[in-house]
């Protein structure tokens, strides 16, 4: 187990490197001068110019400016944001948390949708239990996030004279607020990622009622329940927990269009606000912290398989 | 009396029509599958309808008519007409043309490239295999949304540009399946034997592992059109897609058209449906597609 663990710590930090290296050298090779670009915008003389391409290491061979920006990048500096000359660390900061209850709260109502949905299609497979759980699932694959939110914003207001409250408050300050701020994108973002994790879920447990021993079981008289929260639900969990793995680079790109929407402060915003300035400092930061976050979360899943199955702890 | 019309019946034979065997096999398909076959009509009448825009469209998809701006849908404008009176259905068939294009090309781009490195690296295995799979890890590390609106913020947004970036953001996904597909073809007995007889790798690799890996490939295909199209749809939506005044479902959604909806819900209603529909209709083939070439899992998605 501990091989294990130390070996994905190692691919985790060495994909993570590699990301930096491709995001830094796609921002390196920018077509035309940012510099002339955001100078032009912002009415700067030639020296003024010039310490810009200075502070911005783009004098530098891409190595040195690569290093130079890593090493910053390790100590939690991310540089400046060139529009606002504030800390991109200290704003990412600021906003992660918005993201992370979007993110999380979408990710619990999905699954408080999908837990149930796909346990009845499982179970009542080919019947018409499962084809109604199995058509909501295909619907919410196909509906579009930003449709959905749009929806609800223009019929709230046309119908219910309801708008969503503006003014972001963050959840431990006031937190009656905060939730009445949350909980329809939350509950619309749940009810968008609830379509791939029924599906999965279906065809997890549906692999699980093929094998032996759940023969086995009902041959020696478990009932069906207990069939179910003993050996199924235990050993759907693997794929289960791998998709809510693989959705989470899902759940970040659509946290940006539930961010706008709703006007909601988070990383999506500041990446949406930094690409409008073509301020690629914001941008390449935030690219880089998203993959960050999609690889610890993977990291995680990873060596939650170990746990969850003893097979997997002992094969590594 | 009777046997007079007997006779004059006798000659009406009931009409034989020769279906020929690939007749047969496309009814004994739609008895088969009754569902996806309609769902399968309803894209070619989607594609019929965009593809055909200049011919079905009843206005010009950007001719500004003040008079008659933000109409409910009625006998005159079907779908309602937008803020500056421009004819909803017609810009929602002329969106879908740029939509199903940028997203069919992107498709085809991503999944060609994948499969082709993604067939070597699953048969040649060592260390260009290790190496394909780090630079996978890395790919699926981004959003594709995030890499797309990245990209073409930065690099311009031109519609040969779009294709490409969501392309790349197909890339991952598509080189995992068909590494995958090429593994599980690779251990074949088939395989050996080929080896066995002399056949050279890239001839294996070309002509027998291509072949059988198809068809994971072809509903993986299927499913990314679907799924590009939403990353079109998004991306437009935020305005870094297509660019107006050219028509397209997402940004007849995004943030100019969202101050009128309020005046005329229509306008939030017909390209998200028009979305929903296509995207839904590219799930369910290929689902079917599943199911038909790996009969096992039917029933299982």
């Amino acid at each position: 187990m501990r091989g294990y663990l130390v070996r994905r710590l190692l691919l985790a930090v060495l994909t993570l490197f590699g990301i930096s290296l491709i995001v830094a050298g796609v921002m390196r090779t920018l077509p035309g001068d940012v510099v002339d670009v955001l100078a032009a915008e912002a009415f700067y003389n030639e020296t003024e110019k010039e310490r810009l391409r200075e502070e911005l290491g783009l004098e530098d061979p891409f190595f040195v400016y690569f290093g130079k920006w890593l090493g910053d990048a390790v100590q939690g500096d991310f540089g400046r944001a060139l529009r606002t000359q504030r800390s991109v660390g200290g704003d990412l900061v600021n906003r992660i948390d918005v993201t992370i209850e979007l993110a999380f709260l979408g990710i619990v109502i999905a699954t408080l949708i999908s837990v149930p949905l796909g346990i009845v299609a499982a179970m009542q497979r080919s019947r018409w239990p499962d084809y109604a759980a199995r058509s909501i699932a295909v619907f919410a694959l196909a509906i579009p996030g930003f449709w959905l939110a749009t929806l609800a914003i223009v019929f709230g207001a046309k119908w219910f004279t309801w708008s969503p409250p503006l003014g972001y408050q963050p959840i431990w300050e006031a937190p009656l607020t905060n939730l009445q701020q949350m909980w329809l994108p939350a509950l619309l973002f749940g009810l968008i990622l609830a379509g791939v994790q029924t599906r999965i879920l279906r065809t997890a447990l549906l692999d699980v009622l093929r094998q032996d021993y759940m023969l086995t079981a009902r041959a020696k008289g478990l009932s069906r329940l207990l069939l179910l929260r003993r050996h199924a639900l235990r050993n759907s969990l693997i794929p289960f927990i791998t998709v809510i793995g693989v959705q989470f680079p899902v759940v970040l790109g659509g946290s940006v269009v539930f961010e706008l929407i709703f006007s909601l402060p988070g990383v999506g915003i500041y990446l949406l606000d930094g690409i409008a300035n073509r301020d690629y400092v914001v941008v390449q930061a935030v690219n880089v912290w998203i993959a960050a976050a999609v690889i610890l979360t993977n990291l995680i899943v990873d060596v939650s398989y170990g746990f969850l199955d003893p097979r997997i702890r002992v094969a590594s | 009396m009777a046997s007079s019309t007997h006779a004059s019946a006798s000659p009406v034979e009931p009409a034989r029509f020769d279906v020929g065997r690939g007749g047969r096999a496309a009814i004994r398909v739609v008895r088969r599958y009754p569902f996806p076959c309609l769902i399968a009509l309803v894209l070619l009448l989607i594609g019929a309808g965009t593809g055909l825009a200049d011919v079905i469209a009843p206005y010009n998809p950007n001719a500004v008519n003040p008079i008659d701006r933000l109409q409910g849908p009625n006998s005159t404008y079907w779908m309602g007409t937008d803020a500056l009176g421009r004819d909803v259905f017609t810009r929602v068939l002329y969106g879908g043309r740029a939509s199903l294009g940028v997203s069919v090309a992107s498709v085809a781009l991503g999944v060609m490239v994948a499969t082709s490195i993604g067939l070597v690296s699953g048969a040649l295995g060592g260390w260009f295999d290790v190496l394909v799979q780090r630079v996978v890890d890395m790919l699926m590390a981004f959003p594709g949304l995030i890499i797309v609106i990245s990209l073409t913020a930065f690099f311009g947004t031109s519609v040969s540009l779009l294709v490409v970036v969501i392309a790349i953001a197909l890339l991952g996904g598509g080189i995992r399946i068909s590494r995958a597909a090429a593994i599980q073809v690779g251990s074949q007995p088939y395989i050996e034997a080929a080896r066995t007889i002399g056949a050279t790798t890239p001839r294996i690799i070309v002509r027998h592992i291509l072949p059988n890996a198809l068809p994971p490939i072809m509903v993986i295909a299927t499913a990314y059109l679907g799924v590009a199209i939403l990353i079109e749809a998004s991306v437009s939506f935020l305005g870094y897609g297509i660019q107006p005044p050219a028509a397209s479902w997402g940004f007849m959604l995004g943030a100019e058209a969202r101050i009128h909806m309020i005046e005329q819900p229509w306008l939030s209603v017909w390209p998200g449906l028009a979305i929903f529909l296509t995207v839904f209709s590219f799930n369910i083939i290929g689902d079917a597609l599943r199911d038909a070439f790996d009969p096992r899992l039917r029933g299982t998605g």
